[in-house]
This record gives C-alpha cells, sequence and structure tokens, in this order.
C-alpha cells in the first residue's frame, strides 16, 4: 500500500488552485455558457457578479486573470543588503543584487555558505557546475549543482537556508516561450493534518517538533524560487490585492540557467510574477507564482 | 466567493445533486456553475499531480468547458458528477502525454527527500519538493497510458473500481487488471516483493 499512499500524500500535499486561477477559469465558463448555441437558451443572468446585458454580451468572450490594481506599493521585502553594488564573486560566492529601489538600511556582509548540515551534505552530492548564489535579503542560497556520479548529465537546482536545511530537485528545461521558471517555494503544508500525511510514522512528539518547525518556516513569509534565462535581470511578485514586491535575480549562475527568489509576507496572495530584461521590459508574465 | 442571491431562484440550489443541476442546466445553463464551484479545485489538483501546476491550470478550465459541452449526454442516473469529471480531465490530461512524461523525467532525476538530514530540513524539503521520490516518478513513467490512467484514479482522485470503470468507459474487470499491473510494476521500481490485489 505504501507506493498508493506515496501517490496520495503527493497528491494532497499539492497546494490547490490560486485564486486567480479560479477566476480565470469561472471567466472562460462564463463566456463557453453565454456562447451556447442551445435554441432554447435565455439571456444569461448575471453569474459571480459578472453582468452580461444584451445580445452582444452573450458572445463577449472574457479571458484573462482576474484584474490587477493599477495601484503599486514597493514593498522592501530584504532585511539586509549586500555590501557590494554589483554581483560579483567572492570566494566562489556570487551575490545577488536586489532589483528595485536602493536600500536605505546600512549594509551588511553576506554569509558565506549556510551552516546547515543538510546544505553541506547536498553540496558534496551535488557540487555546483558554476557558482552558489547568495540572496541574504531573502535569505536563500541557490546553485545548479550536478550528481557526482561518472553519468550525471543533468544538471539540480539546489537551494539553501540558513538553518533550516536544503533540496535540490531536477527540472524540465526551459522551453522556447518560457524566460523563466517557478520550481518551488517554501511554503506548502499549512495544517496539521498535511503534516501528519506527508509523515505517517512519527510519533505524537515528533508530529508536534515537526508542525513549530513548519510554522517556523511559515512565519518567515512565503520564498519562491527558480531558474532564469540570461536576459532575465529583475523578477517582481504582483499580489492579488496590487502590491508589487521585487525580487532577486542572480544571472549566469551555472549551466548557462541564472536563479531567482523573491519573498512574499505570509498574508498576501500572488496574483503573477513579473519577468523582466535589463531594460526592464517585461519578458513573461507567470501566473501564481 | 460567489453571491447566492444570482443562483436561478426556482430551486433549492445548495440541496440539489449533481443530476439535478446538470438537468437543470440543459435548460438554464447557468446552473453549470454550481458544478464548477463543487469541483473545480479537486480536478486542479489532480491535474497538476500529472501534468505540474503549470498545466493543470488549462487543462482544469477545459475540462469544465467539455463537461458543459456534454451535459447533454450525461447520464442522470448518477447522482454524482466526480467520476464524470475525473473522465473527461484524464481524457484531457492523456493529450498532454509527452508533458507529463517530462515533469516524472524530471522528478526522477531529483534528489531523494531522505538526503536531507534532520527533521527541520526534511520539513523544508518537503513543503518546497511537493513531488514524488525519483523511484516512484520513474515507476509511473514507465506505466502504460492506461494502467497510469487507472492507478493516478484510484490513489489520488480515490475513485472506486466501478468509479473507474464509469470514468473511462471501460470494464470494471479490466480496471482491475490495469491496477494490478501498475502496482505490480511500481513495486518492482520500488524494490519491494509483488504482492496479490
Amino acid at each position: 500500500m505504501e507506493d498508493l499512499q506515496e501517490l496520495r500524500r503527493y497528491h494532497d500535499a499539492l497546494p490547490g488552485a490560486a485564486p486567480e486561477s479560479i477566476g480565470a477559469a469561472r471567466s472562460r465558463l462564463a463566456g463557453h455558457m453565454g456562447g451556447s448555441r442551445r435554441p432554447r437558451a435565455r439571456r444569461i443572468r448575471p453569474v459571480w457578479g459578472l453582468s452580461l446585458a444584451g445580445p452582444a454580451a452573450t458572445r463577449r468572450r472574457r479571458t484573462g486573470a482576474a484584474a490587477i490594481s493599477a495601484l503599486s506599493v514597493c514593498l522592501a521585502v530584504t532585511v539586509t543588503w549586500l555590501a557590494v553594488p554589483q554581483p560579483g564573486q567572492r570566494d566562489g560566492v556570487t551575490l545577488a543584487v536586489p532589483t528595485g529601489a536602493a536600500p536605505t538600511e546600512p549594509s551588511v556582509v553576506a554569509k558565506a555558505e549556510p551552516s546547515g548540515a543538510g546544505f553541506k551534505k547536498l553540496k558534496k552530492k551535488y557540487p555546483p557546475v558554476g557558482k552558489i548564489a547568495s540572496m541574504p535579503e531573502i535569505p536563500i542560497w541557490m546553485w545548479l549543482g550536478r550528481p557526482s556520479t561518472a553519468d550525471a548529465k543533468d544538471v539540480v537546482l539546489c537551494n539553501a537556508w540558513d538553518s533550516l536545511g536544503a533540496t535540490c530537485a531536477g527540472f524540465p528545461p526551459l522551453n522556447a516561450k518560457e524566460f523563466a521558471r517557478t520550481q518551488g517555494s517554501t511554503w506548502g503544508i499549512r495544517d496539521p493534518k498535511q503534516v501528519r500525511a506527508l509523515h505517517p510514522d512519527a510519533t505524537s512528539e515528533q508530529l508536534r517538533r515537526l508542525i513549530d518547525e513548519q510554522e517556523r518556516v511559515n512565519a518567515l513569509g512565503r520564498i519562491f524560487f527558480g531558474i532564469a534565462r540570461a536576459e532575465v535581470h529583475g523578477i517582481m511578485a504582483v499580489t492579488t490585492d496590487g502590491r508589487k514586491i521585487t525580487g532577486s535575480v542572480a544571472r549566469s549562475v551555472g549551466a548557462g540557467y541564472g536563479v531567482w527568489a523573491v519573498k512574499l509576507p505570509s498574508d498576501v496572495t500572488t496574483a503573477a510574477l513579473i519577468v523582466t530584461d535589463a531594460n526592464g521590459k517585461t519578458l513573461q508574465r507567470i501566473r501564481r507564482g | 466567493m460567489h453571491d447566492p442571491s444570482s443562483y436561478p431562484a426556482t430551486r433549492l440550489a445548495a440541496e440539489a445533486d449533481d443530476a439535478s443541476v446538470i438537468a437543470n442546466s440543459r435548460h438554464e445553463p447557468e446552473w453549470f456553475s454550481m458544478i464548477f464551484d463543487r469541483y473545480f479545485t479537486t480536478i486542479h489538483r489532480y491535474a497538476a499531480a500529472r501534468l505540474g501546476p503549470g498545466a493543470a491550470d488549462d487543462v482544469a478550465a477545459e475540462t469544465f468547458l467539455a463537461a458543459f459541452d456534454q451535459r447533454d449526454r450525461y447520464d442522470l442516473t448518477r447522482p454524482e458528477a466526480k467520476a464524470w469529471l475525473y473522465g473527461i480531465a484524464t481524457n484531457l490530461i492523456g493529450r498532454h502525454r509527452r508533458g507529463e512524461l517530462r515533469l516524472y523525467r524530471a522528478l526522477s532525476r531529483s534528489a531523494a527527500r531522505d538526503d536531507v538530514e534532520g527533521h527541520a530540513d526534511r520539513v523544508t524539503d518537503r513543503v518546497t519538493a511537493e513531488q514524488l521520490s525519483p523511484r516512484l516518478a520513474r515507476g509511473l513513467q514507465s506505466l502504460s497510458r492506461g494502467d497510469r490512467d487507472a492507478l493516478m484514479l484510484v490513489a489520488c482522485a480515490d475513485l472506486s473500481y466501478a468509479e473507474v470503470a464509469f470514468a473511462l468507459d471501460i470494464p470494471i474487470g479490466t480496471v482491475s487488471s490495469r491496477v494490478h499491473r501498475a502496482r505490480t510494476k511500481l513495486r518492482k521500481t520500488l524494490g519491494h516483493a509483488a504482492k496479490g490485489v
């Protein structure tokens, strides 16, 4: 039964559909229903607050995600800033420059590497093919690693936090339309039932510690991270309430990829991630983050 | 999330079973929005499990568009539409077969969760990975489409064999064979001894 249980756990642990996805799908269905060719279909009455009036409205198609307010407030996600103004290499560590407004707090020298045992173990198992990108303003460390076996070909994206461990995961290559992709986030588990589902053999004490640790992780806010092409210079999260939160990009980290991360307060929902080039031009809009 | 007063006032919508709602939608299409509200997130999670979150948005949305188009053919003797919707979603997922296999290939190359030490590390790993073990991902990748469909509907969608038979429009005996074959293959991949169903 273990195979079925693992499949079930994997399925149950997936985050649900984001509000903007639900809204977009509702809009598509509403438009589709409005265009129904049933001979006895009457004028569509308002559904979900959408107002469709007249024959023209029945042929109207609504597309796209929920509207995002034109208001924007750049929130400072970072707490500490790097001592150097430009990305550079220091002892094999690439320092990422946060995109967005200039900092006002005093600069702090970035910690070279995280201190967790998990980081050391994974760095040994998946040595970086380039540099380790440090983003102390998040905080997160990221690198592209390749298994230290002779026949390894594919790279994995590795990320580490100071005392919370590290993970590495493979990923499909970016397709022709993609400039960046979200590869993970740090806030996937929200309630004790899910923690229990993922650790069915844990004792009550172990479960309590896991839940406490999960709450500590959640309190840090939610960090999205991923890979990016070389031409990506900036990333920004747009929330459903119209806020814009600048993320960090480290370019040319390894294997032709850059990496990015953006940290959101725990009480916001992302509508989209906006990926930009060196001139601030939008290259891609990733829905949901 | 929606205004209940926008529903047709002719019926007590909240108590209507899926078959009643679909029957009403044949003459008043806006009733179908109730089916969407009841099942979208469920179908979305299933599509995400098979194709990843990126493709799940489109597949889940298209499931309900297709279901709406097919509502005249829905068997009204079935009070619950869950299996019907999963069948439509599975059919649409089949059109993304390459994408599904790509997902499993990527997952099969990822680091095993037990690479990371310590409870705290394991929690962080879980929350960021949200993925299968590499061996199980490899096992899923090796299954035939039909076997994988049946297995995922049983394991993830939690459908009974009878419901899977209805969803996939195959005999119940075929569901049993496919699930048994899939699990036997997965157990070999995972290194467990094969057991009878």
